[in-house]
């Protein structure tokens, strides 16, 4: 890979004359430049929250006329518009927010800028890498997945919580009712609420799906209401960040692209342990909205339903959390509670809370002038200092640093921060390879049909282990 | 003296389509390709100079269509041309690795892969269903907007607004439509059962679904050919039919079908050519779910293409996909001309 | 009349149809007697064809009343009348060839194959199309269109056959072999036709009787030799004959036996005028003026123009500011040139005089 050789020349000469100029600067004021880091970025709070801190706050040590310009995209365009852009060669971007799965084909592709001489290089930024959460780190940043190559840092960290409805679990009446059918008590608080496993959540679902007509919360229902949602959409990654994470959670595994090569898919994607977590998965899903029933509830649809109010009980990603407790957006805005994601109780009596982690990094181009990437850089720095991170984290952002989100005034910012900090760590993630989206697009199909009742979990698993077995020989990850 | 355009007969410029392709694919094959690209155009272009310069005082009038054929060539030829050279190579767009030659290797892959064989099938079904709703809806909105009745203008208009708004509206108007918990047509059976109504649930479902939403859209476009047909039949003849005492069957046989049968063939060609690509209805409403029921050849090119990119794979099917359209559309134009000699 | 109504075909009562503020029939009313060719003639738009589709049924009338063989049919419809109707446009089935568009009022009318086919080779045989069976109507001649139309109507053997302007779309001399194909058609089928016509020519040379329409009215009904003779008015008067009918003001001489016209006055006709009548038209004939070679007692006049038509040559004079036309033979034209001084003369029992006022003829 000769562009890679070149790439650290250049990145060591980078390194030097950034030292150098740093040291001419202290001595002569500097000729100041103007620097446009253009970003591509997803349409959404926390990247308007960036831009709006960047603007206000940000000032270039380097005394250069530093500007952050993102080209806000729109989530469902947002894969096909960025991969346009790299592999079209036309260099637009210096930055980029990018998934975590998308890593390995853009890596490979050779657009990501790979950061290990920088991080080498500049003691600032191995601080900020070491107080990163660990599981930001591998799934954000390396490639292949949990090497020491380093290619993103955090922008956004997401996780998987449960929303909740107050109204619904903190009724005395409600209440006495859950009690006297299953003998245990309904949880109220985000403490109870975050003891909840599965067998909980199963009841949920089947105590609170109730008919139009039928009383909720004392009050007769002017339309069906449903116990509980998680995501099942045929689309992108919409079932398989849920079901993941209950196979992990039952002791199952998907393909572990860090055994390659001689890790196998057959008989560990379709396992005892993942058949029996998929099928957990496949047994919820009677008790939510039948809109489920189409392969089509994906997040959006979720989080649309629950801020609609026909839902008792959803996981979803943090990110839709904002809007679910504005009133302009939100019908239940004030009546929602958020908790850690159900899990599966052990034996020893802990809930296993292993969940796909959300989220996104951003990157460096590798065709970035020296200057360009330097300011880059420093901009990264400022980004994660623990300063801008609290800025972000109060705006509505999430941080990935340790010591802001086990600060305890963390918590107080916004009322589901309490959940982010203690799920953050159990956060595991799927494939990072470039064949990543055959494998997906395969395994979503396969468990939409599950999903739709065309087929039972272990045929699902079967038909996954056997394409992905065949691609990845194909592709020489597997021997 | 000599004109520029004496030098040379026209076979010269003939010549050079050839040569340019050659030197093209050797450019391709032996240089990076961001030299190649510029070595191809610029053969291309001394190619299309040749045409012009032998064209300049013969044939002036040419010269004037000459802007927006070079800018066809630009926007389009070329790019087909492009596309259909790296199906011969293994490329994907999404690296920075030079194109290998792979000659037929894509086109042996594509046609003995069962997915694409599976995808053709789920194809063919919905063109067949929903071309034929399609043509038999607008045949039916025709005969009844060719009588006068009052409203029928303001009537044309809304019948006429599917076909003009956008795919993606369309789409995300169904998939409301269609919502078991929100959606208006859920709304109406719970009515009659109690239950929600959940269509997408089945592939029977999902493919009335599609059809349905393609036929609303398109529909009006049969219904205007057929219009056109219906329209265009003299007055005369339906009198003089009345007269003979001819009866409404026979009269709509021999008279009025007659009229619109080329034009109905007309619509049934785009139509089965629209089908046959059908992508964004099917994206939207059920991203080719329930499983892969759903999934036309279409959404699964643009699945290898943007999605795995694997970029001369999807180029090869593509332009298969292109050689059954045409050979499709010549075999239907062959018989149709047939028919209109007898 | 009603009574003897046993040979009346098509009786029409004063039938009136509007579209809209347009008024097509005004109380329109003429007989038809069975057998007869009778042609319904006006200028365009007058309501001959409106006359004719009342007959077929295509249209209903508003007021008045219809009767086919002393049925009233005014709001029958069009199956019971068995009428049949040859359209100006021919209105061939365009994707039928010539013998599915024969065969087609025959197949609706469950006529067995052996006798359609029979049939058809019979109007074939009698409008010479037997070459032509298998040609789409496209292919085909004006004349042989024309007379796959009529055809096709004669070979269901209506009652009734209706030709509108089936003359208009043909060249001139198609005109005159089809005229005389029809006049042959009507004879050996002995059927009655009504024949809708703006030609005068047509009108005269087939009608064995015409009714002159005016503005959805008929002025007058008659054999071509009584609308030539004793036009019931000007307007009849001045449709029929070629050329058209010299009229001029006039008035009633001082002492009431003669009339004033501009270029003279001449001894008043053999007529009853009636009492107060002294506004006058006076109608001379150009084929009842004469050129007298210069010979006293003539009306001077000067030559405008010469338009020879063969063996005739219509001359335009001037006689004291008033235009008239005459009709001389070519060998009389020959000594004549334009702004020659001629004098010429007339029968005045020939004169037609009418009521300026009301158009009427006064006899």
């Amino acid at each position: 890979m000769k562009h890679v050789n070149t790439l650290k020349a250049v990145a060591g000469g980078t390194a030097a004359v950034a030292v150098l100029s740093a040291g001419l600067m202290s001595a002569a004021p500097a000729y100041a430049e103007d620097v446009v880091l253009r970003m591509a970025v997803p349409d959404w709070p926390p990247t308007r929250i960036m831009k709006d801190l960047f603007d206000k706050s940000y000032k270039a040590k380097s005394g250069n006329n530093v500007t952050l310009e993102p080209d806000f995209i729109p989530w469902p365009d947002y894969y096909t518009r960025l991969s346009g852009s790299l592999t079209s060669g036309e260099k637009r971007y210096s930055m980029a927010v990018s998934d975590s799965q998308w890593l390995g084909a853009f890596i490979e592709g050779g657009y990501y800028q790979k950061l290990n001489d920088a991080i080498d290089a500049d003691p600032e930024l191995q601080k900020i890498m070491e107080s990163l959460n660990p599981a930001l780190v591998d799934a954000y940043s390396t490639y292949p997945h949990k090497s020491k190559n380093y290619y993103g840092f955090p922008q956004m960290p997401d996780v998987l919580v449960a929303y909740y409805r107050t109204d619904v679990f903190c009724d005395a009446g409600e209440a006495a009712a859950f009690k006297a059918k299953y003998d245990a008590a309904l949880p109220c608080t985000p403490e109870e609420m975050n003891n909840a496993d599965w067998d909980m959540v199963q009841k949920f679902g089947e105590f609170f799906g109730r008919k139009k007509g039928e009383n909720l919360s004392g009050k007769a229902l002017d339309d069906d209401f449903y116990g509980i949602a998680y995501q099942a959409g045929k689309g992108y990654d919409f079932s398989t960040m849920q079901i993941a994470s209950m196979i992990w959670q039952h002791g199952g595994d998907i393909w572990d692209e860090t055994k390659a090569p001689t890790g196998k898919a057959e008989g560990v994607v379709n396992s005892p342990e993942a058949v029996a977590g998929f099928e957990r998965y496949l047994s919820l899903l009677q008790y939510m909205p039948p809109v489920v029933k189409t392969g089509t509830m994906d997040i959006f649809k979720q989080d649309e339903l629950f801020r609609e109010g026909k839902v008792a009980y959803m996981i979803n990603w943090i990110g839709f959390a904002e809007s679910s407790i504005d009133a302009k957006t939100s019908k239940v805005s004030d009546k929602v509670d958020f908790a850690m994601a159900a899990g599966l109780k052990e034996s020893d009596g802990s809930i296993n809370r292993t969940y796909n982690i959300g989220g996104q990094p951003f990157v460096l181009m590798t065709w970035n002038d020296e200057t360009t990437n330097t300011e880059a850089l420093e901009f990264v720095k400022w980004w994660l200092s623990a300063e801008t991170q609290v800025a972000f984290a109060k705006a509505g952002g999430q941080s990935g640093l340790k010591s802001v989100y086990e600060d305890a005034s963390y918590n107080d910012f916004r009322p589901w921060n309490h959940a982010f900090g203690a799920s953050i760590g159990n956060q595991k993630d799927i494939w990072h390879i470039p064949e990543f989206f055959e494998l997906l697009v395969q395994q979503q199909a396969e468990f939409d049909k599950a999903i739709t009742g065309q087929q039972d979990a272990k045929s699902a698993l079967d038909a996954i282990a056997k394409f992905q077995e065949e691609l990845l020989q194909e592709t020489g990850h597997i021997e | 003296m000599k004109k520029v355009w004496e030098v040379y007969p026209l076979r010269v410029a003939f010549a050079s389509i050839p040569a340019a392709l050659i030197v093209s694919a050797l450019a391709i094959t032996l240089l990076p390709p961001s030299v190649s690209f510029w070595v191809s155009g610029a053969v291309s272009a001394f190619s299309a100079f040749l045409f012009v310069a032998y064209a300049w005082g013969r044939h002036a009038g040419g010269l004037l269509v000459a802007p927006a054929i070079a800018l066809l060539f630009c926007m389009n030829i070329f790019p087909l041309l492009w596309s259909f050279g790296l199906s011969f190579f293994h490329y994907r767009a999404n690296r920075l690795a030079p194109p290998r030659f792979a000659g037929l290797h894509y086109y042996e892959k594509v046609l003995t892969d069962p997915v694409v064989w599976d995808r053709l099938q789920v194809t063919a079904q919905l063109v067949v269903l929903t071309v034929s709703l399609q043509m038999i809806v607008g045949f039916l909105l025709a005969m009844l907007f060719a009588k006068q009745f009052p409203l029928r203008r303001v009537l044309l208009i809304l019948v006429l607004t599917p076909m003009m708004l956008s795919f993606v509206a369309v789409g995300a108007f169904f998939r409301y439509y269609y919502e078991p918990t929100f959606g208006l047509l859920s709304q109406a059976v719970r009515v009659f059962t109690g239950e929600p109504y959940v269509l997408l649930q089945s592939t029977a479902g999902a493919i009335a679904g599609i059809v349905f939403a393609d036929a609303w859209m398109w529909s009006p476009f049969v219904m205007l050919l057929v219009l056109a047909g219906l329209v265009s039949v003299p007055k005369y003849l339906y009198e003089a039919a009345s007269i003979d005492r001819i009866s409404h069957w026979r009269r709509f046989w021999n008279i009025t079908f007659p009229y619109v049968r080329s034009l109905l063939m007309l619509a049934l060609l785009f139509r089965t050519i629209e089908a046959f690509k059908l992508f964004d209805v099917v994206f939207l409403l059920t991203e080719g779910g329930p499983g892969t029921s759903t999934e036309t050849i279409a959404v699964y090119v643009y699945r290898v293409s943007f999605q795995y990119f694997k970029t001369s794979e999807s180029a090869a099917l593509a332009y298969i996909l292109l050689f059954t359209v045409i050979v499709l559309t010549n075999l239907y134009l062959y018989f149709a001309n047939q028919r209109n000699r007898t | 009349m009603t009574a003897g109504s046993a040979d009346v075909a098509v009786r029409l009562d004063s039938v009136s149809k509007r579209f809209g503020n347009v008024v097509a029939l005004n109380r329109m009313s003429f007989e038809v007697e069975r057998g007869r060719l009778f042609v319904v003639f006006g200028p365009s738009s007058v309501g001959k064809t409106t006359a004719l589709r009342t007959i077929a049924g295509l249209e209903r009338p508003q007021e008045g009343r219809l009767e086919i063989n002393g049925q009233d049919l005014t709001h029958a419809p069009i199956a019971g009348r068995n009428v049949s109707m040859v359209f100006q446009s021919f209105a061939l089935y365009p994707h039928l060839t010539v013998r599915e568009n024969f065969a087609y009022p025959l197949k609706e009318a469950r006529v067995s194959a052996g006798d359609i086919a029979k049939r058809i080779d019979e109007i074939a045989e009698i409008l010479k199309l037997g070459h032509r069976l298998d040609n789409k109507p496209e292919t085909l001649s004006g004349g042989e269109q024309q007379r796959v139309a009529l055809g096709r109507s004669l070979i269901r053997r209506p009652d009734i056959l209706l030709l509108d302007e089936p003359l208009t779309n043909l060249d001139a001399k198609l005109r005159d072999d089809m005229r005389t194909e029809i006049k042959r058609l009507h004879r050996q089928f002995g059927i009655t036709i009504i024949y809708a016509t703006p030609d005068e020519l047509e009108a005269l040379s087939m009608g064995e009787e015409i009714a002159v329409v005016r503005e959805g009215h008929v002025v007058q009904t008659g054999t071509p030799d009584e609308l030539y003779l004793t036009p019931k008015d000007l307007y009849v008067a001045q449709k029929i004959g070629s050329p058209t009918m010299n009229v001029m003001g006039a008035n009633l001489g001082g002492d009431g036996t003669s009339i004033e016209v501009p270029f003279g006055s001449f001894a008043l006709p053999d007529i009853t005028l009636p009492p107060g009548a002294r506004d006058l038209k006076v109608g001379i004939r150009p084929a009842d003026i004469r050129i007298n070679g210069g010979a006293p007692g003539g009306i001077s006049g000067r030559v405008h123009m010469l338009e020879p038509l063969g063996d005739i040559t219509i001359v335009d004079i001037d006689a004291a500011d008033q235009r008239l036309k005459i009709v001389v033979r070519e060998a009389e034209a020959l000594s004549l040139q334009p702004g020659a001084e001629l004098s010429f003369n007339f029968d005045p029992a020939r004169v037609h005089v009418f009521d300026a006022q009301s158009g009427q003829h006064i006899t």
